[in-house]
């Protein structure tokens, strides 16, 4: 970020290569909708290009990054909080009640297909634990989880305390948990025991 | 959950991510495999991570990201170059109050410009001027002007404006006391004074008259055409015996007008405009209102501008106010207004017997000046008179358009006489509204041509060839001067003199014409 500062628009491409799909992530989780995060997404990186003037190596890159992310889905989230927003369980088919959800039409990572299948079936489930978390809690688990975000910083990103950000992440795994036993899903539909980060 | 349940609860929490130190992580490893509670807590903690990290994370979409790098190319590119420079508070104010003062330096200018008169249309100013103050007129024809006595209470700092104006004011007196004998006691004749004081003043004296004026700028970029054109008719007045110099003395009467528009209104000859009146007033014999002349008509005609009599005379009239005087050339100046003073009689011969009340301009003009009485109160008066040189400016000016009023309504007369058919009396209300002492060019011009008309008409040669030539004269350049050129040219052939006509219409070039 600093090369970018300088004048350097490679350092910021790189940023960008680097960071995009982790954030996008956050941001698709957190906002619920594909393309209102991608716009949120574009906006997030326009920031850090017109931040970059101000921008102070106190913390990392990727927790200011995440703040600035992380502040744009809660303004997009109070201005959706008046419209009707599409839930990622609704069914695509009008009147129907049937066909794919949007989560659903999410793209995989890419796997076998055996285990393509088992995912595709795990999908919903997950996303829907996930959803069903509340957002304070869904946030940090986000941050922690797929981002590799230390709790410390995630203290920073949300502006509360780091004690806070713990017990917002025991409550979320003990909300994930008792989700996915109410989903009929446990620790042991993971094939290969892995998590997500770490 | 106590306090211990939840410390441990974060140590796990800790140990499952991999916050902890080495050592710390032994230690909570340690504590794990010895606490059964913990080891479950543990393994809820992996079991849903295990179940969680089956999400799928989407790849961001590409689009937008050429768009994202090229912005962020020019944002670095902008970077490179240098910070921008910083906004302070000067700068964010320099824009506003650089309009503001732009505004007010505009706003200022316009008004200079809307107050000056010599940058604004002169002939609108002139209207204005004179649709002022023929309000005025039609409001209180007779009342004494309360301006005046303000003025003479003002503090006479200059020494050289007194000694010019000393003899204004002495005039002023003669005038005001004439009136006062033919029972008429109002109204002020400063402005006949003024353009004498002009009239009479050569070059150095006029550059005097626009120091005290200098805080009015208007009134000396008026009178400065004016008292020009008048200081020459005035000389000519004076070498052309008394019937001239009644002509110099109407020429005052109207100069408020052909002052104020000085490009072409300016131009009518004084002199020849006052000859026809004399011949007209003299033929009709209706002097009776005005005093009998008692300054020998033909005294103008001696006075040299700069003999040494007028300045006696001069010292005589206006001791008080000449003392100061720094200039030789005011008691000069003096003089000759002084001479002025003294044509003025003739005028009296002059003014027509329908100059009617409200033709102040007229009877003032009439007034005899020069009786001995007039002049001693006009010594005594003279200090309040010479104050009153703006306004008196202002006063001639509205005479003078008090006089074109008359002489247009003269002339509606004279369209309905001539529309009775009766030319004969035409004839009289234009000599009438000549009399009044009208100095528009075009209403002047008009006049005499129709005059020249009427007395075609009835058979009187002489009167419309008198009328005329004195078109043919005054106006040589004016296309009222061409017909009357061509009347003469008629006239005179009919009269067998054909050969002699074209002598008016050749001189009627500028250069020949005499001014």
């Amino acid at each position: 970020m600093l090369s970018f500062r300088g004048g350097d628009p490679r350092a910021f491409e790189q940023l960008v290569l680097r960071h995009r799909t982790p954030v996008y992530h956050f941001i698709l989780r957190l906002a619920g909708h594909p393309a209102r995060a991608e716009d949120l997404l574009q906006e997030t990186w326009l920031k850090v290009v017109r931040g970059a003037q101000d921008y102070q190596p106190r913390a990392r890159f990727t927790t200011w990054v995440y703040t600035i992310a992380r502040n744009l889905c809660v303004d997009s989230a109070r201005k959706e909080s008046y419209r009707r927003a599409d839930s990622l369980d609704a069914p695509l088919g009008a009147g129907d009640g049937e066909g794919a959800a949007l989560g659903e039409r999410v793209p995989d990572g890419g796997a076998s297909p055996e285990r393509g299948a088992h995912n595709r079936r795990l999908q919903p489930l997950i996303e829907a634990a996930l959803r069903a978390l509340p957002p304070e809690q869904r946030e940090v688990f986000l941050l922690r989880e797929y981002s590799g975000i230390a709790f410390k910083e995630i203290a920073v990103v949300t502006g509360v305390s780091e004690n806070t950000v713990k017990s917002r992440m025991r409550y979320a795994l003990e909300g994930l948990r008792r989700k996915l036993a109410e989903l009929g899903v446990d620790g042991d539909l993971a094939e290969d025991g892995r998590t997500a980060v770490g | 959950m106590t306090a211990r349940a939840t410390h441990v609860q974060d140590r796990l929490l800790e140990l499952t991510y991999g916050e902890l130190s080495p050592d710390e992580s032994r230690l909570v490893e340690a504590h794990v495999d010895e606490c059964p509670s913990c080891r479950e807590a543990l393994e809820e903690i992996r079991g849903v991570r295990r179940v969680m990290s089956k999400l799928s994370q989407p790849a961001a979409p590409e689009g937008g990201l050429e768009s994202l790098f090229a912005y962020a190319q020019q944002s670095a590119r902008r970077a490179s170059a240098g910070p921008p420079p910083k906004s302070t508070w000067w700068r964010k104010w320099l824009v506003p109050a650089g309009g503001l003062a732009a505004a007010v330096t505009f706003g200022i200018i316009a008004h200079e410009v809307a107050q000056a008169p010599e940058l604004q249309n002169p002939r609108e100013q002139v209207m204005l001027e004179k649709l002022a103050a023929t309000a005025q007129e039609a409001r209180a024809p007779q009342a004494p002007p309360m301006e005046m006595a303000e003025r003479s209470a003002e503090p006479v700092d200059d020494g050289v404006t007194l000694g010019v104006i000393g003899p204004v004011a002495e005039e002023r007196a003669g005038i005001d006391q004439d009136l006062g004998l033919r029972g008429s006691g109002k109204g002020s004749g400063s402005g006949e004074h003024l353009e004498i004081a002009a009239a009479a003043g050569p070059p150095k004296e006029k550059v005097d008259l626009n120091r005290r004026q200098s805080p009015s700028r208007q009134g000396a970029k008026k009178r400065a055409p004016a008292a020009e054109e008048e200081a020459r008719y005035a000389d000519k007045a004076m070498l052309g015996g008394s019937k001239d110099a009644l002509a110099v003395r109407r020429g005052w009467n109207s100069e408020g007008g052909a002052a104020a528009m000085p490009s072409r209104d300016a131009q009518p000859s004084f002199a020849e405009e006052g000859s026809v009146v004399a011949q007209s007033s003299t033929g009709a014999g209706r002097a009776g209102l005005s005093q009998p002349s008692v300054a020998p008509p033909q005294a103008p005609v001696a006075a040299p501008p700069t003999s040494s009599p007028r300045k006696k005379a001069d010292a005589e009239t206006a001791p008080s106010v000449a003392a100061p005087a720094p200039t030789s050339a005011a008691p000069e100046a003096r003089a000759e207004r002084k001479a002025a003073a003294k044509m003025a009689p003739p005028v009296a011969a002059a003014a027509p017997p329908s100059a009617a009340p409200e033709a102040n301009s007229g009877k003032r003009a009439a007034a005899p000046s020069a009786a001995p009485e007039s002049a001693q109160r006009g010594m005594a008066r003279s200090e309040i008179a010479h104050e009153s040189m703006d306004l008196g400016y202002d006063r001639a000016q509205s005479r003078s358009d008090a006089a074109r009023a008359q002489a247009q309504a003269l002339s509606e007369k004279a369209y309905a006489a001539q529309r009775d058919g009766s030319r004969q009396l035409e004839a009289r209300y234009l000599k009438e509204a000549l009399a009044t002492g009208v100095a528009d060019a075009g209403t002047v011009t008009n006049l005499l041509l129709r005059l020249c008309d009427a007395h075609f008409a009835v058979g009187n040669a002489t009167e419309g060839e008198a009328a005329c030539e004195r078109v043919v004269r005054e106006f040589p350049s004016s296309s009222a001067a061409r017909v009357a050129s061509r009347r003469l040219v008629e006239s005179r052939a009919r009269r067998g003199e054909g050969e002699a006509a074209s002598e008016p219409a050749t001189g009627a070039t500028p250069a020949e014409t005499p001014r």
